[in-house]
């Protein structure tokens, strides 16, 4: 029998290698990137690639951008014992969901040149990307030509008075819409991370943790998720219907780039998109207005994407120099900045953001203005702003939910918090 | 004359449901010969310049997400390669298990034919964690290759979720051929394997045929198992996971978008014109068979 | 023994490939995939797999979005069978006539069938985002011009349905085509001396003598359907969301794209199993019943 089995095995094996035959080995030394910025994409691929050039190492850069869906690649990647030498998390959220496998990396040359470093329990895990930030991005000549004061926007009446205006002049601005804004499916991060974080952050010092302690415990603070109700419906009533519900985030950048929205409820990281849109004109920041009344004077700014290094990773040196020498090497520097057009994270980067929204908020940084913690979405349950919260943006948008169910939703969504 | 009306009538109508119904494929036609502005702004009109249509072919097999020429070559290397093994294999198994009348050949058709009714999804995690192992434990020490992230696995996996399908068709095939003529070509002195080559190999033309064309479709076009087992993004990539990562990259780019779908369509269109007549008629035997 | 195996060396020879991919593909992961099921599975990490009961379903049965995932997939399955069958049977009468194109017609039809399910879906999503509300405009129609068929949680099922129709029905329309092609021509000439108009003979003779071809398509279609996932992966995504029960669920999520989701995206391993293994289940007491019921019609023939 067992004569039998081998022979059927080797005839299997035969037609396979006969037919089909492909040698898979690569002996030479090879390094792995993964991560899902589109903006970083090429500029990272072309300064790996000489890198690798230099230190006789393939390095490949991997990217899982738009609507391809990171985390489940990563699964996929992990299951089949492919995961990448160094890959990207964001904040606490991808750092619990891959800690088996992340090495921690105290004592490496960049530690000692960043303040944005991921920790947990004192230990360093993360290299920060770049420091983002974001506020809602607005278009300064369109405001000055509808003369209203920047300034103004901070509270939910000083929003409704400028989108008010703004709405009643949108023919002779050449305006399709005052907010460029998505919430189609793909794209729930827009509002389900980076909105709602305003929720748990707005109005509070960046190492403020109450309203995100009480969210973890599933209680809701009632007036501030009232305001924050006011002023999502607020948004939405200036939107675009098809830009809202089946847009897409790069449409988003396009349409701002072009001039046909006053706003972007956008961050740091659409400039280069922005840009390429013929996007040339004054633009900045203003802080949501997510507080009622009260105003807010801070903008969203700090660092949530962090390299981390697999720690049964072959070439995890390589990796570990890889990282190093993006902070101490001049081509490093100038990839994250020059190139990318973000802010670094590091102190001993001496080059400055040049696209506009990167340099609004890096002087916005350099003058000590306020600014509230940026990551604490990324403290909820796994998949909370944009699978959780997310969808409920887009029923409202869709008005399939009115004001008030759309406060019930999301209320019913915090208080289920501590089962999830 | 009320009858010649009618009749016109009628010839018109058809002309415009036809014409309807084709309507996408024109769309996507006249479409990626616009630049993605214009698509914007009027994605009905007649397109001024069919220059752009090659602007648009060339941006998108240039372009390094999707790696057109090696994605197509990929492509056609998994699907040529599991065709021919689950042609050769399930043919040959079909054969034995007809001729030889006992209980276990018989038990061992009935399972082939119950697999049919196991739905993908339950056994799409198992088997990757299951690939890992074999690999791990058994092709990485003794062959050096990985059944993930490999042709190997690929196609090996194509194998297996293909033969019961076509040990079915085969099955049904075989049994229409007289056994009387196996055993004569025995008495001149053939053995198994050659009975097989030169007797029933050709006997079984029509039958493969449609094999190959229902398999062949189906593995072109396949996306979930490829995602599975390939991964995206990855050195070795099908089309259809191409241009998922294509589209992924570029969303707001239709004029790029439509393109690159026109171009995964057009080798599948081409092999159509060309054997229409088996195309057809091995899809719809395919299915009143199963 | 040895006499034995030499006699019978050819045959093993002969079904041992098939068998062992059959095994190591199929065999040993639905095998796994059932026990997986009962424990507390991560997929990956190593980590130790805990039996853990039949919590995995017991949880399933009380997620809101699997529930709503079960019903929208059969009132999809439903509503897309009769769809498919309705446009492929006046398909296939069209194609089956006298027309001047008609074998150009019956190509044409079947030409969407060859495009792979994720292709197909971006290329719907560009005519329900682009063209149907600018076909909208130019007609005057408001409706069209100013609805997204894609945003609204119960159109984006409708959208999905045509989407599918599109795809299918020219696959089914053959194998109509090919019924009626058997539809004995004297009967039909016979009964129209006796003065039976196109209805009558359509629902006497024609209709009658196909219904092999109807449980056929039935059964393909029905397949089919609850299998959806490329399309829907491209077309919509699984949105956009809708309210079942209270809670935001995502309304084109059929069970394929659940099972999927449940595993890859909120990473409950063990659950997408249990989902799977009942979606099997289903499958096959839907491939029992069509067996007994050609067996009974081949009886009764």
């Amino acid at each position: 029998m067992k004569k039998i089995v081998k022979l059927g095995v080797v005839l299997l094996l035969a037609f396979g290698m006969v037919a089909c035959g492909k040698s898979s080995s690569n002996e030479s030394k090879s390094l792995v990137i993964y991560q899902n910025k589109a903006e970083m994409t090429e500029p990272l691929q072309a300064y790996a690639k000489k890198w690798g050039d230099e230190n006789g190492v393939t390095v490949t850069v991997k990217t899982c951008t738009g609507s391809c869906d990171y985390g489940a690649q990563m699964k996929a990647d992990i299951n089949a014992g492919e995961t990448s030498d160094i890959f990207l998390v964001e904040g606490l959220q991808g750092y619990n969901q891959y800690k088996d496998i992340i090495a921690p990396m105290d004592g490496e040359a960049w530690t000692s040149e960043t303040n944005y470093a991921f920790k947990v329990d004192g230990k360093t895990y993360g290299f920060p990307v770049a420091v983002e930030g974001w506020g809602l991005a607005y278009n300064k000549d369109i405001l000055d030509k509808a003369g209203i004061d920047v300034a103004t926007l901070n509270t939910y009446s000083g929003y409704k008075a400028a989108f008010e205006k703004l709405e009643s002049m949108k023919t002779e601005l050449g305006l399709t819409g005052v907010v460029s804004n998505v919430t189609a499916s793909g794209n729930t991060w827009v509002m389900g991370n980076h909105d709602f974080n305003a929720y748990l952050s707005s109005g509070l010092a960046s190492d403020d943790r109450t309203v995100l302690d009480a969210t973890l415990a599933g209680k809701v603070d009632e007036t501030r998720l009232q305001n924050y109700t006011k002023w999502v419906e607020l948004l939405f009533a200036h939107t675009d219907t098809r830009l809202l519900t089946v847009g897409t985030s790069d449409e988003q950048f396009a349409l701002f780039g072009e001039g046909k929205y006053a706003f972007m409820h956008q961050g740091t990281w659409g400039d280069i998109n922005v840009k390429n849109a013929g996007g040339t004109f004054n633009m900045g920041f203003a802080p949501y207005g997510t507080l009622g009344e009260t105003a807010a004077d801070g903008l969203f700014i700090g660092a949530s994407s962090f390299y981390v290094l697999n720690k049964d990773s072959a070439n995890i040196d390589l990796a570990k120099k890889f990282l190093n020498e993006l902070v101490s090497t001049e081509a490093g520097q100038k990839v994250v900045v020059e190139e990318v057009g973000l802010i670094s994270a590091f102190k001993n980067n001496a080059y400055s953001p040049k696209l506009p929204l990167s340099a609004f908020v890096a002087q916005w940084v350099s003058d000590g203005k306020p600014a509230y913690s940026f990551s604490n979405i990324y403290s909820l349950p796994d998949g909370f702003g944009t699978n959780g919260v997310g969808p409920i943006f887009g029923l409202f948008a869709n008005k399939q939910i009115t004001y008030d169910q759309f406060y019930k939703q999301m209320k019913d969504k915090i208080e289920s918090i501590p089962t999830m | 004359m009320k009858k010649k009306i009618i009749r016109i009538i009628l010839e018109v109508l058809a002309v415009l449901i036809f014409l309807i119904y084709i309507s996408p494929l024109i769309l996507v036609v006249i479409n990626s010969a616009k630049t993605g502005s214009v698509i914007t702004t009027n994605p009905l009109s007649w397109p001024t310049n069919w220059g752009t249509l090659i602007d648009n072919v060339k941006a998108v097999l240039s372009s390094p997400t999707v790696q057109y020429g090696k994605s197509f070559l990929s492509s056609v290397i998994i699907t040529v390669c599991s065709l021919i093994l689950i042609t050769v294999v399930s043919s040959v198994a079909a054969w034995a298990i007809v001729r030889r009348k006992t209980k276990g050949s018989n038990i061992l058709y009935y399972m082939f034919v119950a697999a049919m009714v196991i739905p993908f999804q339950v056994v799409m995690y198992p088997l990757i964690s299951w690939f890992k192992t074999i690999t791990d434990t058994v092709t990485m020490p003794l062959f050096g290759f990985s059944l993930l992230r490999s042709y190997q696995g690929m196609i090996f996996a194509y194998l297996g979720f293909g033969i019961s399908k076509a040990i079915f068709m085969f099955h049904g095939f075989v049994k229409g051929i007289p056994y009387e003529i196996e055993e004569a070509a025995r008495i001149d002195g053939c053995n198994q394997f050659q009975v097989y080559t030169k007797i029933i190999l050709p006997m079984l033309k029509p039958i493969i045929v449609t094999v190959v064309i229902l398999n062949g479709i189906w593995i072109w076009n396949d996306f979930l198992l490829p995602l599975l087992i390939l991964g995206k993004g990855n050195a070795i990539q099908t089309l259809p996971l191409a241009v998922s990562n294509f589209v992924g990259a570029y969303v707001k780019q239709w004029d790029l978008i439509l393109t690159s779908t026109l171009i995964a369509i057009v080798p599948v269109l081409i092999i159509f014109i060309f054997a229409q007549k088996q195309i057809i008629r091995g899809m719809t035997e395919g299915a009143v068979k199963s | 023994m040895k006499k034995y195996l030499k006699k019978n060396l050819a045959y093993y020879l002969f079904v041992f490939p098939a068998v062992l991919a059959f095994i190591l593909v199929v065999a040993i992961p639905f095998i796994l995939g059932i026990i997986y099921s009962f424990t507390n599975w991560k997929g990956y990490a190593s980590g130790s797999i805990n039996f853990i009961g039949l919590q995995n379903y017991v949880q399933s049965l009380q997620d809101n979005k699997f529930i709503y995932s079960v019903i929208i997939t059969v009132i999809f399955g439903l509503l897309n069978f009769l769809f498919i069958n309705l446009v492929s049977f006046s398909l296939a009468l069209m194609v089956s006539s006298k027309l001047k194109g008609r074998n150009l017609y019956r190509t044409g039809f079947f030409v969407p069938n060859l495009v792979g399910g994720l292709v197909l879906g971006y290329i719907w999503q560009f005519i329900f985002n682009s063209i149907i509300p600018m076909v909208g405009s130019n007609i005057g129609n408001s409706f069209l011009a100013n609805t997204y068929f894609l945003s609204n949680s119960k159109l984006a099922v409708v959208a999905l349905i045509f989407t599918s129709t599109w795809q299918y029905a020219g696959y089914i329309m053959m194998i109509y085509y090919t019924a009626l092609q058997g539809v004995s021509k004297d009967l039909i000439e016979s009964s129209s001396l006796d003065g039976a108009n196109y209805l009558q003979r359509l629902k006497n003779i024609i209709i009658p003598s196909i219904m092999p071809a109807f449980t056929i398509s039935l059964f393909l279609t029905l397949a089919s359907s609850f299998q959806q996932y490329d399309v829907i992966v491209s077309l919509t995504g699984g949105g956009p969301a809708a309210i079942f029960n209270g809670q935001s669920v995502q309304s084109t999520e059929l069970l394929a794209v659940n099972i999927y989701n449940t595993a890859s995206v909120q990473n409950q391993m063990g659950q997408s199993q249990a989902r799977a293994v009942m979606f099997f289940v289903a499958l096959a007491l839907i491939s029992v019943l069509q067996t007994s019921i050609t067996k009974r019609k081949e009886i009764e023939s």
